[in-house]
């Protein structure tokens, strides 16, 4: 324990403040988080990057504060096979339409399609080519258009 | 058979599971939506959902269980007992896909799928059957036979199982409209209206012989089971071998015959034929071509594994052992406990087991998928575990079964336990020999004394 005498090593007690604050946010789906003690205050914001669907339920949520954040539908398999991926690929962040294949599971050597429900921006990905994948297996994240 | 993909759930999955690693054989579970959290998935050393909760969809869904049994390298199936075991067009997709069905042939398991044609493969095998027709045609055809053999007589659906599309007529005025029921009610449940008719016979015993055959020739007949213990709904809730009170020459004549039949119909894997005794007597009811419920109570007496054998043979293996090496050891039973209510008519019920205690000790085997916490769920059947006791004789076994049943507890649900030691410690039950009346006139005195009781 340290002595009331001793100086305080404000670079070190920052950095034991800090860094599991830092942690936590990193954590979390928030995209600001802000701290306002006496002695100091700090500010996190998380540049926001497409990808990931939280990020983007954020992202939308801070322009929009007054709307509830954005739906994710989760395109699942609906029988026992080998995904396969879909040609053009769909990618991470792209806008697709309602009914859109992108990709199959194959199945005794039958091609069940996968599809888009409701339209909207492809948030997650979940499977890979070729995988196996079992009934009820997520496959994508689909944030809905509002 | 490098991996094995058990298509089925609960105990039998488990007993299966553990026969392959025993083995030294990798296993593949599959599962429904409502068995994620089952036992069966967590032993097997892979597991694919194939489907929501409803049997029909999952447990039943042929494409994704040979979808699963592909992308995961099984080149074997072994499907238990419900479900597709005795399902002639899914032995022939294995077989098609190039995987092996643990079990007999699709023309074995077709041949005594339908009754008419299985009885008749008897009758021509020398097996004696209960005097019946062939399909009826009509209404005259059925008087005639019915006016010949004498009531009672049964109307059986060919394509039948479970008690559908079976009646039973106890005098000439009422067959016409029993006729025309039961064939409904079989086109209802198989799409197969054609029924035949057979000579009731009143509360006979419900005797089978367990036999097993491999492809070289091999067959054993494991001796009988007595499984008249069963409920108004008929099915079985208190199995033993062997069975009480049977002279040397009807066994003798039984094992005979079993044999002669396994022969007639070219039989390999596990199987068992069933048979009515009545008195000295006995009758071919049908054969069961599959691993069943009971069949520890076999294995318990001639300390043999049945579902290892049935992995050996369908590896093209011979038996592990022949006739001469089996001896049968003292007496053993089954009791079968299940979420019902047998003061509602053994309504099944589901729900979360908050408690489970197991019995142990000398003599006592359990099989179940049980346990603390694990949900019942209720789509499917509603058996829990099966309590197996063995002893030097039959006394001994069944002390042993009451002081299991005793040291059980199952919090959750209702459970057969405590109605199963009532019978068990019945004087009736204890001489040995009931028939299959038993258990629904020990209901009805039951309700009595509690009648009376209560008043």
């Amino acid at each position: 324990m340290q002595s009331e005498n001793d100086e305080i090593d404000v670079q070190g007690e920052i950095e034991r403040l800090v860094r599991p604050l830092l942690q936590a946010f990193d954590d979390s789906d928030l995209t600001r988080l802000s701290v306002d003690e006496e002695e100091f205050g700090l500010e996190f914001v998380r540049r926001l990057r497409p990808s990931r669907a939280t990020e983007h339920v954020a992202a939308a949520a801070e322009q929009a504060p007054a709307l509830a954040p954005r739906p994710v539908d989760v395109v699942a398999a609906d029988v026992v096979g080998v995904f396969r991926v879909s040609r053009p690929q769909a990618a991470l962040g792209q806008p697709v339409a309602a009914a859109r294949e992108l990709g199959y599971v194959e199945a005794l050597g039958i091609r069940n399609p996968v599809r888009v429900g409701r339209a909207g921006t492809i948030a997650e990905v979940f499977v890979g080519d070729g995988d196996p994948v079992e009934y009820g297996q997520p496959l994508f994240g689909i944030e809905v258009d509002v | 058979m490098k991996k094995v993909l058990i298509a089925n759930r609960g105990e039998i999955a488990l007993r299966v599971n553990r026969a392959c690693h025993d083995l030294g054989i990798p296993t593949v579970a599959v599962f429904s939506e409502a068995d994620r959290d089952s036992l069966h998935v967590k032993r097997a050393d892979e597991a694919f959902c194939v489907g929501p909760a409803p049997s029909a969809r999952s447990y039943l869904n042929i494409p994704n269980i040979i979808s699963a049994a592909l992308i995961s390298g099984a080149d074997a199936i072994h499907p238990g007992y419900g479900f597709l075991a005795e399902n002639a067009r899914f032995a022939e997709i294995c077989r098609d896909h190039g995987i092996t069905f643990i079990g007999p042939s699709p023309d074995a398991i077709r041949a005594m799928g339908d009754k008419a044609t299985a009885k008749r493969i008897m009758v021509e095998a020398g097996v004696p059957v209960t005097p019946g027709t062939d399909i009826v045609e009509n209404l005259e055809q059925a008087r005639a036979f019915a006016a010949e053999a004498g009531y009672p007589v049964l109307i059986k659906a060919t394509a039948g199982g479970g008690g559908k599309g079976m009646r039973a007529v106890h005098a000439p005025e009422e067959l016409e409209q029993a006729l025309n029921s039961a064939s409904n009610e079989a086109q209802a449940a198989f799409g197969d209206g054609r029924v035949y008719l057979e000579k009731l016979i009143s509360n006979p015993r419900h005797i089978e012989v367990q036999v097993l055959a491999d492809t070289h020739g091999g067959i054993l007949i494991l001796g009988e089971r007595d499984c008249s213990i069963q409920k108004p709904s008929h099915q079985k809730l208190i199995e033993e071998a062997p069975g009480p009170r049977l002279s040397a020459a009807f066994r003798s004549s039984l094992y005979g015959v079993a044999r002669e039949a396994v022969k007639a119909v070219g039989y390999v894997n596990a199987g068992t034929l069933e048979f009515l005794g009545d008195g000295e007597r006995f009758y071919f009811m049908e054969m069961n071509t599959r691993i069943q419920v009971e069949h520890p109570v076999t294995e318990e007496i001639f300390s043999i594994d049945l579902v290892t054998e049935q992995l050996r043979v369908a590896r093209g293996e011979a038996l592990s052992r022949t006739q001469d090496d089996l001896h049968a050891q003292g007496h053993a039973i089954e009791v079968r406990v299940n979420a019902e209510d047998p003061a509602s008519n053994f309504a099944p019920a589901a729900g979360t087991l908050e408690t489970v205690q197991l019995p142990g000790g000398p003599g006592i085997r359990v099989d179940t998928h049980l346990y603390e916490g694990s949900v019942v769920p209720p789509y499917y059947d509603s058996m829990l575990a099966k309590i197996v006791a063995h002893g030097a004789d039959r006394q001994e076994a069944i002390s042993r079964m009451v002081r299991a049943l005793r040291e059980t507890v199952i919090e959750g649900v209702r459970t057969t336990v405590p109605f199963c030691i009532d019978v068990l410690t019945d004087p009736e039950y204890l001489a040995g020999g009931v028939d299959i009346g038993y258990l629904p006139r020990f209901l009805v005195r039951d309700a009595r004394v509690e009648a009376a009781a209560a008043r």
